[in-house]
């Protein structure tokens, strides 16, 4: 007799079987009968639309794999600098709750429920409308002495390493030696209480060796200043204001949520635990690096990897402010090439594998984190 | 216990002299206070005179607006109809009042645990009817508009509150799924919570727009509404099964041996006894689902559909009312935080009842 478990089973997978073959039939009739095929050849093909930016070469005409891979680094970029973003303002504003001075705290808990009580599209919506706001290249506003704001975007002056190849192998050596050391006298000082003294020499060797390396790129690296031509400005490091304005919505967003995480991990670590170190004689400061932020650490790890994860799948709203991230382009090229269900299928496996990635890079360090628990 | 350790227990309620204190305390404090108070006084003495002595109220034109410098209210008496209805034919308007009115209504209702009764599900199920006949008519009285005219807030809160209802028991499903004893069961369910929360929605959306008419047999005339509806639907029941599953694992094992041991059968212990305490406990991770949604729903412009935000962004899109940003966008924001807040604080004084209630 078969048990019931296996019985449901079997009726679960017939079940399964049958809608995905009915499903199936469907999608094979409904292609017959519009005359569309499958076919991923098209990413082969030459395009013939510009990408506003790009962090690789790129220009109409290329294939339509090149487009869609610049549409993809584009996302990670504007991924990358907002999750710093974000969490940077996400720390300071949970902080700012927790000082105990009134009008800091509620202004922080005003911040985060603005943040959760508005969509994202509309903060996005005006960022980008305030971007367009800015003014012409020839008025632009200089923040630093380099530091350029227009509608053209932001511009930076950016450093020209002509040390080479030769100055970064240096660097990785210095900076793998140096940890080898590092580790080494740490155990020697644990083993005799002090530093010993071969492991003095060698680390006074390491920090002259940095200090020269800091020479040398002093030497050989010249700065690109960005400066105003007919139109438009020339050189230096430059994002579009459309980034700009990605960047600081998703970072805006982003970050009332994990002022909220960071607020509530610090909360949940017991009062004896800052009252034993104010008793010790650490300062706030002090007490809050040393103390309660390695214990709220770990509290925080799991539902901040949760507001990365969020934040990679909103840089996808791009595609309704016109940044050129892997959707945008992606779109580009569907409306050009019809190929509706190839350009869908790149989109689900990409962002599957993005968002696998970033939940193994966090258990990662979760699993670190945890190894400090005693 | 005597008196002295009672009084030692009850919390010290800050008191107003406490709490001016908190503002000069360290001298730090002081200046923190000095500068929010300047940076406040001067924000708010400028958006008084944006927002009501610069600004224009009465039925103007652009150029009045721009002459008076301060906000332009004018605007949204102008061109409310389009936020609010998108290019719904102007003279049935009251069809897609009474429907936005039908839902809110129902989802106020929704929210008092009394009336938490079988009738609310056909309440739910009669509603959806009802509005999807009031909007697209059909019957007599009723003129025909295509779902190509439909916009604004009908749009938004049907298909956040449809959305949420219609996912909730798929949810429950997948959740049970998830802790089905049936490898298969459990296996797919999973797959689906894991491989949907790693999607953003706007891949989902533009999959339910591209598949979903090559999925459907009869050349799959999928309303574009509908493929909205669908793909919002599929795409919350992932997070709503999360939800409800924190609720399931926090029913303690005892409940469902108890109930095993007085004879109930596998399905009744899941319906009679695990499910309504579970449901209770994720309530208001429910509640924030749902607000997450509403949020989501401004999305569905991508696949050409107007929302509130659409309807907004459409109002100062053409030569007249444009350069108006500010006006359009703090009244949408206004509508969405409000809506939203008040959900968040029911989700919260929920979750506050019920933990008074477990003690």
């Amino acid at each position: 007799m078969i048990s019931r478990t296996r019985l449901h089973g079997l009726v679960f997978v017939a079940t399964a079987t049958a809608i995905v073959m009915w499903l199936s039939f469907n999608f094979s009739a409904n292609l017959a009968a519009r005359g569309m095929t499958i076919d991923f050849g098209f990413l082969s093909a030459p395009t013939s639309f510009p990408i506003g930016e790009s962090l690789i070469a790129y220009s109409s005409g290329d294939t339509y794999l090149r487009a869609l891979t610049a549409g993809l680094l584009n996302t990670i970029h504007l991924a990358l600098s907002s999750i710093v973003l974000a969490t940077v303002f996400g720390i300071a504003v949970g902080l700012a709750a927790r000082i105990g001075h009134p009008l800091l705290t509620s202004a922080a808990k005003t911040y985060v429920e603005f943040t959760r009580n508005v969509p994202l599209l509309l903060i996005l919506v005006v960022c980008a409308t305030a971007v367009r706001g800015l003014p012409a290249p020839r008025q632009a506003w200089i923040l630093f002495d380099g530091v350029i704001l227009s509608s053209r975007g932001l511009y930076l002056p950016m450093p020209v390493f002509s040390g080479g190849w030769a100055l970064g192998i240096a660097a990785v050596i210095l900076a793998s030696t140096t940890s080898v050391v590092w580790k080494w006298s740490l155990r020697g000082r644990s083993r005799l209480g002090s530093f010993p003294f071969a492991s003095r020499i060698s680390l006074t060797f390491c920090v002259a060796g940095f200090a020269s390396l800091v020479v040398w790129i002093c030497l050989t690296t010249s700065m690109d200043w960005p400066r105003l031509t007919a139109f438009n400005f020339r050189g230096g490091w430059s994002v579009t204001p459309e980034y700009l304005a990605m960047m600081f919505g998703l970072g805006f967003y982003t970050s009332g949520f994990i002022a909220e995480i960071v607020r509530g991990s610090l909360a949940a670590i017991p009062k004896g635990q800052s009252e034993a170190a104010a008793s010790l004689g650490l300062s706030t400061l002090l007490s809050l690096w040393l103390v309660q932020a390695p214990q709220a650490i770990r509290l925080t790890l799991p539902p901040l990897a949760n507001q990365y994860l969020n934040l990679i799948k909103n840089t996808t709203l791009a595609v309704l402010i016109g940044f050129p991230d892997l959707v945008s382009v992606g779109n580009t090229a569907l409306n050009q090439t019809g190929r509706a269900i190839e350009t869908v299928s790149i989109y689900l496996l990409i962002y599957l594998s993005l968002s696998l990635i970033t939940s193994m890079i966090i258990r990662r360090l979760e699993r670190r984190a945890q190894v400090v628990k005693l | 216990m005597s008196d002295l350790a009672i009084s030692a227990v009850v919390r010290q309620r800050p008191t107003i002299a406490k709490w001016m204190g908190a503002l000069f305390n360290p001298w730090p404090h002081a200046l923190v206070t000095i500068l929010a108070a300047a940076v406040v006084s001067y924000g708010a003495v400028e958006l008084v005179r944006w927002a009501v002595i610069d600004a224009t109220f009465r039925a103007a034109t652009p150029d009045d607006c721009r002459a008076a410098g301060g906000a332009c209210w004018s605007m949204l008496r102008a061109r409310y109809n389009i936020i609010l209805f998108g290019s719904y034919p102007p003279e049935e308007y009251w069809r897609p009042t009474a429907t936005v009115l039908l839902v809110l209504g129902l989802l106020v209702a929704s929210g008092f645990r009394t009336l938490w009764k079988p009738w609310l599900a056909f309440a739910w199920v009669a509603t959806m009817i009802g509005s999807a006949v009031l909007m697209s008519g059909g019957l007599p009285g009723l003129p025909d508009v295509p779902t190509s005219k439909w916009g604004g807030l009908p749009l938004t809160v049907g298909l956040s509150a449809f959305g949420i209802i219609l996912a909730l028991p798929l949810s429950v499903l997948i959740a049970l799924g998830r802790r089905s004893q049936v490898g298969v069961v459990k296996r797919f369910c999973d797959a689906y919570v894991e491989i949907v929360r790693g999607l953003p929605l706007l891949a989902v959306l533009f999959v339910a727009s591209t598949l979903l008419p090559l999925l459907l047999p009869f050349g799959g005339n999928v309303d574009t509404v509908l493929r909205a509806q669908i793909a919002l639907v599929l795409f919350q029941a992932a997070y709503l099964a999360e939800a409800i599953r924190s609720g399931l694992e926090a029913v303690p094992r005892g409940q469902s041996e108890a109930a095993a041991s007085l004879g109930l059968p596998d399905g009744l212990v899941s319906r009679l006894v695990v499910l309504p305490q579970a449901f209770r406990i994720a309530l208001p991770a429910i509640i924030n689902t749902f607000i997450e949604s509403i949020k989501d729903t401004t999305l569905i412009s991508v696949i050409g559909l107007v929302d509130v935000l659409g309807g907004a962004r459409g109002a100062i899109a053409d030569g007249v009312w444009m350069g108006f940003y500010g006006e359009a966008y703090l009244a949408v924001g206004a509508a969405f935080f409000a809506f939203c807040f008040i959900l968040s604080l029911h989700s919260r004084r929920l979750e506050e009842d019920f933990a008074r209630e477990r003690r």
